[in-house]
């Protein structure tokens, strides 16, 4: 039978969909990146549906060991906050792919637009210790952006695209498996989080999204991006955050952001815990590690923090000259 | 231990099999493939009729496997393909030359190159015919892979059901839905998502079949997986 070029054209289409066997169809696509294509599928044997990531076929070489390292990365980070890895195999064709949860939801770029800066910030408290969690084992993502936090359909907030991540392997339990003994960078492939922008080299690696991705990294270090690269990224996701509610930012948290953007990493938070305890002490009316407050500031911020008690007490304070002018009179 | 392991069978590799029938049935299916395409650079870059064509890819194919020519791909020098149509190239020049030689002499020649000498294609042009027909010639032979497959299993139904949905109406001014469909062939509508489902399924395994034994290496077939699902034609 002699094909037509739209025939073929309409094939090469519809052949592109994985074959992963019987146990999973899959059933559209989600997003597709350089690194590879997420899908959406039929999880067969256990009845629900996954996200299905596979390289693609235009991958570059050594793409497949990244692929590999990026399962087993999130195989060792099980966090709420972190998708989980359900599965690991190999297409049909050869390509090999990993099975995750779906994340029904948008990612936190939609997410943010119009509301309120309270929302938002107890969300980006729930990315700092997702990331905290990781590089408490040893991992960092490099590739922070508000982009690759994903909104459930129940408000859970996941970190995804940990293609790119380091592992620093003195700190972790499963050294040699994603011990970075060279600067690898990849392309990514997970929903939304597939914007343009993460560049890739080989020896002189840049990996990360511009604006979000930290000076050192800008400049070709990616090997020498530690937690404190991941706080920069933390930082810009705040900054836009803050944007977002509409609300000029209060001066504490935008001292916040500037100490998590400092352009040299020892100006930053040595961590993402650290960066989200100064969010808190400013949601408990503390000072803030950050910002140096004058007088009136502190007076403002005690009052804030004090308000029924100051409130209560002048109330009483009165009751009580309104009653000696009277009894005066 | 990788955690995906790779598998590779390859008839290019049968090409230099000491065994004769071996070789001889790798070139059978070498020929297969690649007939049409070299066709369609000869009369693309020599603008040669369709007759003259073949013949001149039948000696092309007779000469390269007789004269072990295939044999001397080096896959550490690129793909398989763009080593056979080099081979092709050379020989076609040859040919040309040969008939040129013999028209200014008064000889007779059975192939008119003449037209070539007024509008030479070029090389990214002939590349890009070959490639097209290259891919045009994986489907037609994973397509017949297919067809034979259904024959032989009972699946006759399935087979047509995917030519009317996926062949034949991609040509359609107006493709079937699958309530169509399903009335046309007398069967639910949730049987014809079953039956492309499992066509298409089957299709692919027959086309990276034929790109696994028409290549050398996992790095080659993974390159012509690519060029085949990941690069439109036409």
């Amino acid at each position: 039978m002699s094909l037509s070029d739209a025939t073929i054209r309409h094939l090469q289409r519809t052949l592109d969909v994985p074959d992963a066997g019987e146990r999973y169809e899959v059933l559209g696509e989600i997003g597709r990146g350089g690194m590879g294509t997420v899908y959406r599928a039929m999880d067969h044997q256990l009845g629900r549906e996954v996200a299905l990531k596979a390289i693609a076929f235009h991958a570059d070489a050594g793409v497949t060991e990244r692929l590999s390292r990026e399962a087993r990365v999130l195989a060792q980070l099980e966090h709420p906050g972190i998708v989980a890895v359900h599965d690991v195999g190999t297409l049909a064709d050869g390509r090999p792919f990993y099975v995750m949860r779906l994340v029904r939801g948008t990612n936190l770029a939609q997410h943010a637009a119009g509301r309120g800066r309270g929302e938002l910030l107890r969300l980006f408290l729930q990315v700092c210790d997702a990331v905290a969690f990781a590089h408490a084992r040893g991992v960092i993502h490099r590739d922070l952006t508000p982009r690759n936090v994903m909104i459930g359909e129940f408000g859970e907030v996941l970190v995804v695209d940990w293609g790119v991540a380091r592992v620093l392997g003195a700190r972790h339990p499963d050294a040699g498996i994603g011990h970075e003994t060279s600067p690898v960078a990849a392309g990514r492939a997970s929903g939304d989080a597939l914007a343009a922008g993460t560049q890739r080299t080989g020896d002189g690696v840049i990996v990360g999204t511009p604006g979000y991705m930290p000076p050192e990294a800008a400049a070709g270090g990616a090997r020498d991006v530690d937690e404190r690269g991941d706080v920069f990224g933390l930082g810009a996701i705040l900054r836009d955050l803050l944007a977002a509610s509409g609300a000029p930012a209060p001066r504490p948290l935008a001292a916040i952001v500037a100490r998590a953007t400092a352009l040299l990493p020892d100006d930053r938070y040595a961590s993402a815990a650290a960066l989200a305890a100064d969010v808190r002490r400013w949601f408990d009316a503390e000072p803030v590690q950050a910002y140096r407050e004058n007088a009136l500031e502190r007076a403002a911020r005690f009052y804030g923090r004090n308000r029924p008690l100051i409130l209560l007490l002048l109330a009483y304070a009165v009751v009580r000259v309104t009653i000696l002018l009277w009894r005066g009179v | 231990m990788p955690l995906f392991p790779e598998t590779h069978y390859s008839i290019v590799s049968a090409l230099r099999s000491d065994d004769a029938a071996t070789r001889a049935r790798a070139a059978e299916a070498v020929a297969r493939v690649y007939r049409d395409p070299i066709i369609a650079v000869l009369r693309h870059r020599w603008q040669l009729e369709r007759a003259d064509a073949e013949d001149l890819a039948h000696d092309f194919l007779a000469h390269a496997f007789e004269r072990d020519w295939l044999q001397r791909y080096d896959r550490s020098k690129g793909r398989f393909r763009t080593f056979l149509r080099s081979c092709l190239m050379a020989f076609a020049s040859t040919a040309h030359e040969g008939a040129t030689r013999l028209k200014r002499g008064g000889g007779a020649t059975h192939l008119s190159f003449d037209a070539a000498l007024h509008a030479p294609a070029t090389d990214a042009e002939v590349e890009a015919v070959f490639e097209r027909e290259w891919v045009r010639s994986v489907f037609e032979r994973s397509l017949e892979g297919l067809r034979q497959e259904c024959e032989a299993g009972g699946r006759q139904l399935t087979y047509d059901v995917f030519v009317a949905y996926d062949i034949e109406g991609a040509d359609a001014a107006e493709r079937p839905n699958y309530a169509q469909l399903a009335s046309r062939f007398a069967i639910p509508a949730t049987q014809v998502t079953n039956y492309l489902n499992w066509a298409r399924r089957a299709l692919r395994r027959h086309v990276l079949d034929t790109l696994r034994a028409l290549t050398a290496s996992d790095e080659e077939f993974r390159d012509e997986a690519r060029a085949l699902l990941g690069v439109e034609v036409g």
